[in-house]
This record gives C-alpha cells, structure tokens and sequence, in this order.
C-alpha cells in the first residue's frame, strides 16, 4: 500500500473495536487516538447513512475527508457476512492522486476479502 | 520475580514447565519472558482461563474461553463453513500450520486470517491481561494455528487498557457486561438508525442472554459486543436485565467480584529483592537450589469462583461444580484439550 504515489501513512482498522491491527509509514503523533477516530468518523457515517436518500445507503464503500494536511480515506472492506475492517490511507494533497488511490484501494480490499 | 520453577519436583509433568507459586498479574508474569526473547506459551490456570503464545518474546497469540477464538471469528460469522474449518484444522494441527490450511483453501486470505489472529488476540488479551491468577509458562510450546503476527508486549498492553477506557465511558457499570440484553420496548424518540451489529444485538437479545452470549451466538469478538451494548444502553435503546444465566457469564461475573474484592494485589515474598529480576529464571538451576517454601500450594486456594467456564464454553446454565481435589486448573486443561482432540 505504501508504494501508492504520495501516500503519507495507512493503517488497517477494525472498526466496531478501534483497534489498530496493522500500520504503515508515517504516524501522525499519536497513532492510536488517530485510528479511533477514524472508527469513529465511520461510525458516525454508518449511523447517518441509514437515514440518506441519495443512491444505495445500505452500502458504504469508502469517505473522504479532504483536509489541509492531505486526503483521509476510510476504505471498508466488505466480505459476504460482514464489513468490520476499514483501510485507511493519508494520501499527500500535492503528490497523491486521490482517483488512483481510491481504485487502488477497492483492488486491494477485493484482495484482502477475496472477493 | 513471579516465577518460581517447581519443575521436577512434580510428578507427571515436563521438568521444563514453570509455575507461578502464587497469583500474579498476568501482564507482568509475562514481561520477563518476553523481555528474554523466549517462546513458549503461558498457561492461565485459574477461572475464565488460558492462554498467551510468545514467540521470540512477542505476543503471537491469547486465548481465552470467554473470548473469541478464530474459530468463533470464522466460523460462527458465517464467513467460512464449518467444514471448511474442521478440515483444515485436522490437515494442520499437528504441523502447526492450520493457518496456513486455511489460506490454502482459498475460501480466506493470508491479510485477512492475520487481521482476524489479531483481533482474537486482543479479545482474549483483554480478559487476561489484569487477571490476578497462577500461571506456568511450557517454554517452546507453539498454538497449532501457527503464528501469524507477533506483537509487542507493551503494544498489547495499551490496548487492553484502550479498551478498558472505551468500555468505562460509554458504561461505567461492569455488571452490564454479563447481565442479560433487554431492548428497550419503547423508544424515547422516534425513529432509531441501527447499524448491523446493533441490529444483530436486537435480534439475538432474548431477554436472557448476556452481551458476552450474544457475542458468541454472532460469531463476533466478546469486547465489541460488550461495548456496542453499553452504548446502545447510554443512548437508551436497551437495558441491564438481571444477571445471565450463562456459563460463560457467570465465569466472568464471578471473576470481577474476585478481582474487585482482593485488597492488596500480592504481598511481595520475602526473600525477593524490590527490583525484580528481567531474566526467567531457567529451569534447571531451581533443581540445585532446594526450594524453601516448597510446602506452599501450587495452587492458592482462596477467593476461588464457585464455577468455572466450560471448556469451550457451552451454552447451558451453569450448574455448580464443586472442586473436589482442589486442583480445578488441572481440570481446566485436561477439559481443554480434550475439547481440542473433539476438533
């Protein structure tokens, strides 16, 4: 995943627990607390997205934060019983292509679920 | 130093397993272990029970019999047949490689059962970690999964206390845990978004089961049900009942009220040094030296729970076992492995 153009740091969350389960690259101070708050952010999405009329939102596949120090992408991985873990992938504003990441991102969530 | 070698002094066991005398906290029994960089397994003999995997002096990974196993995780999610799971379990038991079966099933990826190893590890990591228990540690014993990804001590060490901290302020009250799961029958709002594992929560709540049930029903991990019910609670959309009925819940009930009422954690023994000593001690060099305290039990006693957890954990009420000989943690094993031979 660090090979990815302007990639800045990734992380695989499991997000119902917060759990940090495998990191790469750079950290950003406080890892843990970063990772969190991506569940979090996923969370908050999950709760809300039952609720929006706009295309399916039974299915989620990935948020992204644009923000100043850089993109955050929050990719769930779906396996056919359940989506409980999430890449999630700081991806520098200046270097990284966000389209290519996102692609990217979707073959190796396929990969990771074999599906 | 927590350890204190018994080998040969024992019938019947390996002279190079190593018993705590008395109870320890099971994170710090660990540290020397892992700090000399040994292999080998750490056996936790009193109730809930189980066991951490070192490798290299890395956490590689815990079991416990009210957390979820990778089986539970494969498994009881639905995410692989059972009969894929069985038969991979007996192509790759004796090599320690079922792990390795798995993957080469093609049903799951390598990431993936090392991902699930991890959160198995950390769920069981969670119920053992601050357990005040007598352990041994049977250096060079290896999980028959194999060892898929290897933690530091101090990793897994922070996030059984992060978990800790997550349960306590979406919940403060512990009893939630192992009291049965009542939603709510009216709602103070009204509507309610569920996500899938709330909605699981609801539909597997039959008034009876307690979180740490419905965690095994789903085939989910113990500590994210626990917490998702203890939000679902905070914002009102189920209740503590009273307390479950479950063997497992009542393992873990028992045990807490254990935890909460030992005043002092250890009296420290007389003759150890206030430093303690990094280094295990080896084996060997107990057998010279004569054991002055060799009349101490080898398992302490008091505060023991009137029960323990099944083997695997069955589903039925509890019904007492007294513990006749006074060595229940023998009992524990013998039941585990007799559980694993049924694989």
């Amino acid at each position: 995943m660090m090979t990815l153009n302007g990639v800045l740091g990734a992380s695989l969350i499991d997000y119902p627990s917060g759990s940090t389960i495998g990191t790469a690259g750079r950290g950003h101070g406080d890892r843990d607390a970063y990772d969190a708050g991506a569940a979090d952010m996923i969370h908050a999405t999950m709760q809300t997205a039952a609720f929006a009329t706009v295309g399916q939102p039974a299915h989620v596949e990935d948020i992204v934060i644009t923000a100043g120090n850089g993109y955050h992408l929050l990719h769930l991985i779906s396996t056919e019983v359940a989506a409980r873990m999430v890449l999630y992938v700081w991806l520098d504003r200046q270097v990284g292509n966000l389209a290519v990441t996102q692609r990217r991102l979707s073959a190796i969530a396929a990969q990771f679920s074999l599906n | 130093m927590p350890t204190e070698v018994t080998a040969g002094t024992e019938a019947g066991r390996a002279p190079t397993v190593s018993r705590t005398v008395r109870p320890y906290p099971v994170r710090e029994a660990l540290e020397p272990w892992c700090a000399a960089g040994v292999s080998g397994v750490m056996r936790i003999l009193d109730a809930p029970g189980g066991a951490v995997y070192v490798v290299d002096g890395k956490i590689a990974y815990a079991e416990c019999s009210v957390a979820a196993g990778m089986e539970r995780l494969l498994t009881g999610s639905g995410r692989l047949p059972a009969e894929a799971w069985r038969a991979a379990v007996g192509a790759g038991r004796a090599q320690h490689r079922v792990g390795a079966e798995l993957v080469a099933t093609g049903l799951v990826s390598q990431a993936e059962v090392e991902a699930l190893s991890v959160i198995a590890l950390y769920d069981a990591a969670f119920f053992l970690f601050d357990l005040v228990a007598s352990a041994q540690f049977e250096p060079g014993a290896r999980h028959p999964f194999g060892h898929l990804r290897t933690l530091d001590l101090r990793l897994v060490c922070q996030e059984v206390d992060r978990r800790k901290r997550l349960l306590a302020d979406a919940w403060p009250d512990a009893a939630i845990d192992t009291a049965a799961v009542l939603p709510r029958r009216r709602l103070s709002t009204q509507a309610v978004a569920l996500t899938a594992l709330q909605w699981e929560v609801v539909a597997g709540a039959d008034r009876r089961r307690s979180p740490i049930d419905l965690a095994r029903l789903l085939g989910r991990d113990t500590f994210t049900v626990m917490l998702e019910v203890r939000r679902m609670a905070r914002v009102g959309l189920v209740e503590p009942g009273r307390p479950g009925g479950s063997v497992a819940a009542g393992s873990v009930a028992t045990v807490r009220a254990r935890e909460a009422a030992r005043p002092e954690p250890v009296p420290p023994l007389p003759r150890i040094s206030p430093e303690r000593t990094r280094e295990p001690e080896p084996p060997r060099r107990a057998e010279r030296r004569p054991e002055p305290r060799g009349s101490a039990p080898l398992v302490p006693l008091p505060r023991r729970p009137a029960r323990e957890p099944g083997a695997f954990g069955d589903f039925d009420e509890a019904e007492d076992r007294p513990r006749g000989d006074g060595r229940p943690s023998d009992l524990i094993l013998t039941r585990l492995i007799a559980g694993l031979e049924a694989l």
